[in-house]
């Protein structure tokens, strides 16, 4: 009576050791990942799986350009002592921008990056930075160099490069700049037509707000025509100087590389007695 | 060689696309 309950037993454990066997060689031979040992594989299957579910709509234009890639994953503004500063273009001078300078070695390491309002959203997070370009001339070699390039507004419908020059602006500490003010220089690039002014003056504020409500720096703008008289060594000279109301005065101005010269014509009577063309400096 | 006198100046400059030709005109006085 004993015998057969343990050749039941032994049967049922052949059986079951014999399916154990079936099932591993079937999950050995097939590859079949056992979802204990592959969660991960599962979850990347799955993810997978979601994201081919769930394509981005056909009538969506693609994402536009980051224009935030140059700027420090961080927020932007290193210095403690960012300095503000608008600039309006043209000879309406409707359109004006923000723009910012700061330090981007930290507080007291000298301004060397700005920022620009380029897009003319009010927004100054989402434009590039302009890095102050190094000098790489003689004992000069290494010192930033304080100009900055961007593009602005110039006449309705159109843009133009224009660069910046802000005199001392890499070396001084905020409150001289402030104290101060800055001269700058500027130049603005337009088809094959190039102008340079000069003695331009201009003040950076500590707050965007207070760079919004006093008037603008003015890149561009009407002109007027300042002739004088003078005598050297005996000899009568003339000069006309091009300037606008922020003190700039017209250094230079080219087309296609060759400089254009201002011509001066001298009537006496009603009759020309003479006529030349003037040099600029 | 310019006489003393009382001359109209004219200064005439091709601005281009900025301004165009910008012009202006004022009396001097020539001492030597």
């Amino acid at each position: 009576m004993k015998a057969l309950p343990d050749k039941n037993r032994i049967l049922w454990l052949l059986l079951a050791v014999g399916v154990l066997s079936a099932v591993a060689i079937y999950r050995i031979g097939f590859h079949i990942p056992v979802p204990a040992f592959n969660e991960e594989a599962l979850k990347s299957l799955e993810q997978s799986r979601s994201q081919e579910a769930e394509p981005e709509p056909a009538s969506e234009p693609p994402p536009a350009a980051d224009s935030r890639a140059e700027l420090p994953a961080e927020h932007p503004y290193r210095s403690e002592h960012p300095l503000y500063f608008r600039v309006a273009f043209g000879v309406e001078g409707t359109d004006s921008m923000l723009g910012m300078i700061d330090e981007s070695g930290g507080t007291g390491k000298g301004y060397d990056v700005a920022y620009v309002d380029e897009n003319m959203n009010g927004d100054l997070t989402d434009d590039a930075a302009k890095k102050f370009s190094r000098i790489e001339q003689g004992s000069r070699a290494g010192q930033l160099d304080r100009r900055f390039e961007f593009t602005g507004p110039f006449k309705t419908g159109q843009t133009a490069k224009y660069t910046l020059d802000i005199y001392g602006l890499p070396y001084w500490s905020h409150q001289d700049i402030q104290r101060l003010g800055s001269s700058f220089i500027w130049f603005l690039d337009v088809n094959q037509w190039n102008y340079f002014f000069i003695n331009g003056k201009m003040t950076l504020f500590p707050t965007a707000a207070d760079a919004l409500k006093n008037a603008p720096v003015r890149l561009g703008g009407p002109c007027k025509w300042d002739i004088s008289t003078r005598t050297r060594d005996g000899k009568p000279m003339i000069s006309a100087a091009l300037k606008y109301e922020n003190g700039c005065t017209l250094r230079i101005v080219r087309c296609a590389g060759q400089t254009i010269s201002p011509t001066l014509t001298l009537i006496q009577d009603g009759k020309v007695k003479a006529r030349e063309n003037m040099k600029f400096g | 060689m310019l006489a003393d006198g009382t001359y109209t100046a004219k200064v005439e400059l091709d601005m281009g696309p900025y301004l165009g030709k910008v012009a202006a005109e004022q009396t001097v006085q020539i001492r030597k």
